[in-house]
């Protein structure tokens, strides 16, 4: 038999004075199962926590609803009073009669009506909770990174505290990815050679990061705490099989090339990337840029935006890129003339335009043009443009460099949707969050880091290897499991046909198909509650703690009486 | 094993690295110095580019920082000192009395209506005013009033006790003082955040008063739904704009760098004003369109119609002319141009913390050329920080959004987790 208690909370004069305490009191009181009915003055301080206490003890109660303020400010207040009274603590219901009566609804009258309604369903849903217990699971503090560029590299250095074995998946034959080969790199006074190998010595140092070069990742299954990844290591013709708690997809990006324009072209337009790494004395040119032979260019102009009308997107980082790659230019080869095509230049930050400045007292040349002609069939490339008066201008180069969008790496998007992680509309990893979880995915336990994201500086890449990192360490702590949330769905098997209509709803990747039994299941650790496939069911099978019919029903009952 | 942060700046980034390092079990105080949380993205109705509704975004952040046992928040409160102790960070907090005991008080508000002391609310503007005891802002979090000593009659010799007789929890509390409390911290976060630049000179430009002329800031609040107006979006004479030019990269030039946010959230401005206020014109005048990132081009292609004039301009002025406001500038062709407008917004550049180059002082970090912290980090990312124990996260490093300033806490909460256990490691040897 219920011994349900029902506690209304004045909140000073914010619910006393909005409406009629009595009648709220007296109805409650009136109901089945309702040994107690009372009001008190503040119940979220201490005295009112106490008389909580005392009362649910006294009066033996089976069952608590507290009418007060929004359960957003106290809910956990009042959980945490049943469970210090020994009182399962869903085995209680708050009513919010202060947000959604006294203070919104002028009228006394419509206020009380309003929350006597409330406190009822409330009333009538409690004595049909159930009591939820605390579950534990284990989780592995293992993680997996695929990607070995700057931002893998950096997370894994990052993830490395001698307590847990990181896997570090590279598809090529070396570490280091895009910025390996980059020479000169703004906001840094090191190479990207220099950048890469400092982080090859420290990994090659630090015993529990295991750095797989030539492979590739095949299959991810599991979730939070619990993936177990295939690693297929292609020059060694064999897979690995590992456990992981969380994985990192750090693939980076790919500089997408422009159609050659003619058929000279190969020996004299190459994009910055190119340019980039043939100043760098390890460079295939030993630090030259050479055309025609081993001739040295005289002009060189360097096209932006290529490719941004049809990637949809500014990637934000070339134009920092082109000045820092002129301005080093103008080191190697000071009699080379530079010229910058651009259609406005995205310079953010505090030292771009310092950088920019400086370029421009060193005799670079910047013209905006919007969709200049570029003409390769000739001797020199021809540049045709219209200038901000309407002049058509031509110009002749010996090279040009074009600055290409930076892209999703190949495959990778494949991969990521493989894995049910979300890809947006460019074909880059989509954050859990845009604004707050922007290392996070759509599916638990897998973060990106880098350009795997969207395009940003080395410095960006960087940042957020280490967020995901921090992200990681603050949920995989050694000892420590997880506890999931208990107002989840679950699928009762006996009645579940095996539709799969619960799936298809299912924003989570929470639900699986298993083919032995024939029917779906949950995984407790991945739902988060929304419900979506509980009201998606067909059969009835799929419940979802807490909110169940038999809860829900009674609810409507009064609410609607 | 248990360690303790400090975290000076409770904005997105402060609150952020407070929540990562406290769900990984350390101990967390949090020092804000104004009376909430949230910092300045409260103030804001919506966020580009998806136009989330910006409070409701960050309100379960804020109620996550005030519900976690581990994270101790000291608002009213300020970094006085710091000393290195045997591997620690000594840190000596001020925290100033606001008289208003958090534990009873519940947020009614009935001792701000019976106060009789009133002054211009900075939250808003100043284009409101608020009371001697008040929060800023409704939905302010943690929901606590503080009394301004500045204003409060009290403290001008005056005995008035009308906001305790009001106080039906005998929250208030006038024998509170000033305390200082001492932190043992293993590390330190900077998430002081930024300020923008100061428009006053433009304000004072013309003839009378700057009627039509409103800063970025001042935009958000007529557009927020719990700002001034309720969210109308009116001039201070009571009219409704029909036209209106939004003028981006105010002091760039003076400054020396682009702010990088600004253009985004003006395009989110013009969003704002489509939306209510069907038939405005509007003039945007830029010096280079900053739009980087995935979604940006994608969001101004859906933001700017036909009929909205972007001009790329070198020079701009604004003067304030009876009830309008007029806008020259000098377009990239040498043109001069101007338009006479019902409104100006201007968007000031994003400039350092108020208080970073005492902070800076005092805790013996460098800052850069534009004097935002300089992070070992952001020249040389190679490196760990260079001032052992103490790190830097958001937009005290320089313009930043709330999804970088997101990332850079998280970065900064992975740097200190890295680091503590590297601790262990050793002490378990």
């Amino acid at each position: 038999m219920s011994r349900i208690g029902f506690y209304m909370c004045e909140c000073g004069p914010n619910i006393k004075d909005g409406l009629h305490m009595e009648s709220v009191l007296e109805s409650a009181a009136s109901m089945p199962g309702v040994v107690v009915s009372k009001p008190f003055g503040l119940l979220c301080s201490a005295q009112g926590k106490q008389f909580l206490i005392d009362e649910i003890t006294s009066n033996e109660l089976t069952h608590l609803v507290v009418g007060g303020c929004s359960p957003r400010q106290h809910e956990s207040t009042f959980m945490d009073v049943c469970e210090q009274s020994g009182l399962n603590p869903y085995l209680f219901q708050m009513v919010n009669l202060r947000e959604h009566c006294s203070w919104i609804i002028e009228d006394h009258e419509a206020a009380t009506e309003k929350a006597i309604r409330a406190v009822r369903s409330a009333i009538a849903r409690v004595n049909h909770h159930e009591a939820l217990r605390k579950k534990e699971i284990e989780l592995c503090t293992d993680v997996l990174i695929v990607g070995g560029g700057i931002a893998g590299m950096e997370a894994a250095l990052t993830l490395a505290d001698g307590q847990r074995t990181i896997y570090l998946v590279e598809k090529d034959a070396f570490l280091g990815g895009s910025v390996r080969k980059i020479e000169s790199i703004f906001g840094y006074d090191q190479s990207g050679t220099a950048l890469i190998e400092s982080r090859v010595n420290s990994l090659e140092s630090t015993s529990d990061i295991r750095t797989y070069k030539g492979s590739q990742v095949t299959e991810i299954l599991g979730f939070l705490g619990n993936y177990i990844a295939t690693i297929n290591i292609c020059d060694e013709n064999r897979e690995e099989v590992v456990e992981v708690g969380a994985v990192i997809l750090a693939t980076g990006f790919f500089p997408q090339h422009s159609p050659d324009t003619g058929e000279n072209s190969r020996s004299r337009v190459f994009t910055t990337f190119e340019i980039a790494e043939m100043i760098s004395p390890a460079g295939p040119t030993k630090g030259k840029i050479t055309w025609n032979d081993g001739e040295s260019p005289k002009s060189l102009a360097i096209m932006h935006c290529i490719g941004r009308s049809e990637a949809g997107y500014c990637s934000g980082v070339c134009c920092r890129a082109n000045i820092q790659l002129s301005l080093s230019l103008r080191e190697h080869m000071p009699d080379l003339s530079i010229t910058h095509f651009h259609s406005g230049l995205c310079l953010p930050g505090q030292s771009a335009e310092d950088m920019h400045r400086n370029a421009l007292e060193s005799g670079i040349e910047f013209i905006y043009a919007e969709e200049p002609d570029i003409d390769t069939s000739k001797n020199q490339i021809s540049i045709q443009w219209t200038d901000e008066t309407g002049k058509a201008v031509q110009k002749n180069f010996d090279v040009i460099a074009q600055s290409p969008a930076m892209v999703p790496a190949r495959n990778s998007g494949a991969f990521a949707e493989s894995l049910n992680v979300d890809i947006d509309d460019s074909g880059f990893i989509q954050e859990a969050h845009e604004k707050l979880e922007p290392t996070a995915t759509s599916v638990e336990g897998i973060f990106t880091a880098g350009c795997a994201q969207g395009p940003m500086t080395i410095g960006e890449s960087i940042m957020q290897a280490r967020a995901a990192a921090g992200r990681i360490l603050s949920v995989l702590v050694p000892g420590r499991k997880l506890e999931p949330e208990l107002r989840v769905a679950n699928i009762v098997e006996e009645l579940c046909i095996g539709c799969q209509q619960c799936m298809t709803v299912c924003a989570y990747g929470a639900i699986s198909y298993n083919e032995l039994k024939t029917v779906c299941e949950v995984n407790e650790v991945l739902c988060r509650g929304c419900g979506n496939c509980t009201a998606a069911c067909p059969s009835g099978a799929n419940r979802q703690r807490h909110f169940k019919s038999i809860q829900i029903y009674p609810e409507l009952c009064e609410a609607l009486r | 094993m248990n360690k303790t942060v400090l975290v000076i700046g409770a904005g997105v980034a402060g609150m952020e690295v407070s929540l990562v390092l406290a769900k990984a079990g350390h101990t967390v105080h949090l020092v804000e110095k104004s009376s909430i949380i949230g910092g300045q993205i409260i103030k804001c109705e919506e966020v580009f580019p998806n136009m989330e509704c910006a409070t409701c975004m960050v309100s379960p952040m804020q109620q996550e920082v005030l519900q976690h046992s581990k994270i101790t928040l000291h608002t009213l409160a300020e970094l006085t000192d710091i000393k290195r102790e045997s591997g620690a960070v000594k840190a000596r907090v001020k925290k100033r009395a606001g008289y208003v005991d958090p534990a009873a008080c519940i947020g009614c508000g009935s001792c701000s209506e019976a106060c009789p002391e009133s002054v211009a609310n900075e939250f808003e503007e100043g284009m409101v005013d608020r009371k001697a005891i008040s929060v800023p802002c409704a939905g302010a979090l943690p929901n606590v009033p503080y009394v301004d000593t500045e204003i409060c009659r009290r403290f001008k010799g005056d005995e008035c006790t009308l906001c305790v007789e009001a106080c039906m929890f005998a929250a208030i509390d006038f024998n509170q003082s000033d305390e200082d409390i001492d932190i043992m911290a293993d590390a330190v976060v900077i998430a002081t955040g930024f300020s923008t630049g100061d428009l006053s000179r433009y304000m004072t430009m013309g003839n009378g008063p700057p009627q039509g002329i409103y800063s970025a800031w001042e935009m958000e609040r007529l557009f927020a739904s719990n700002g001034p107006t309720g969210g109308a979006i009116t001039l201070r004479d009571g009219r409704t704009p029909q036209s209106v030019a939004i003028i981006h990269c105010i002091d760039r030039d003076e400054r020396g760098y682009c702010s990088s946010i600004c253009c985004l959230y003006s395009l989110k401005f013009v969003r704002y004003l489509q939306s209510k206020l069907e038939s405005v014109e509007m003039i945007e005048l830029h010096k280079d369109l900053c739009l980087p990132g995935k979604r940006s081009d994608r969001f101004a292609k859906k933001t700017l119609k036909e009929n909205h004039r972007l001009i790329h301009h070198s020079e701009v002025s604004v003067t304030a002319n009876g009830n309008s406001v007029d806008v020259d500038w000098t377009d990239q062709t040498g043109k001069r141009e101007s338009a006479k407008v019902d409104m100006a917004i201007l968007v000031p550049p994003v400039v350092p913390g108020p208080h970073t180059s005492h902070l800076a002082s005092l805790c013996g970090l460098q800052t850069d050329e534009k004097g935002f912290f300089l992070s070992g980090d952001t020249v040389n990312a190679g490196q760990k920080d260079s001032s052992e124990g103490i790190f830097i996260a958001g937009a005290a490093l320089g313009p930043m959004d709330a999804s970088q300033s997101i990332s850079s806490a998280d970065a900064v909460a992975g740097m200190i987790l890295s680091r503590f256990k590297e601790v262990r490691s050793g002490e378990d040897e």
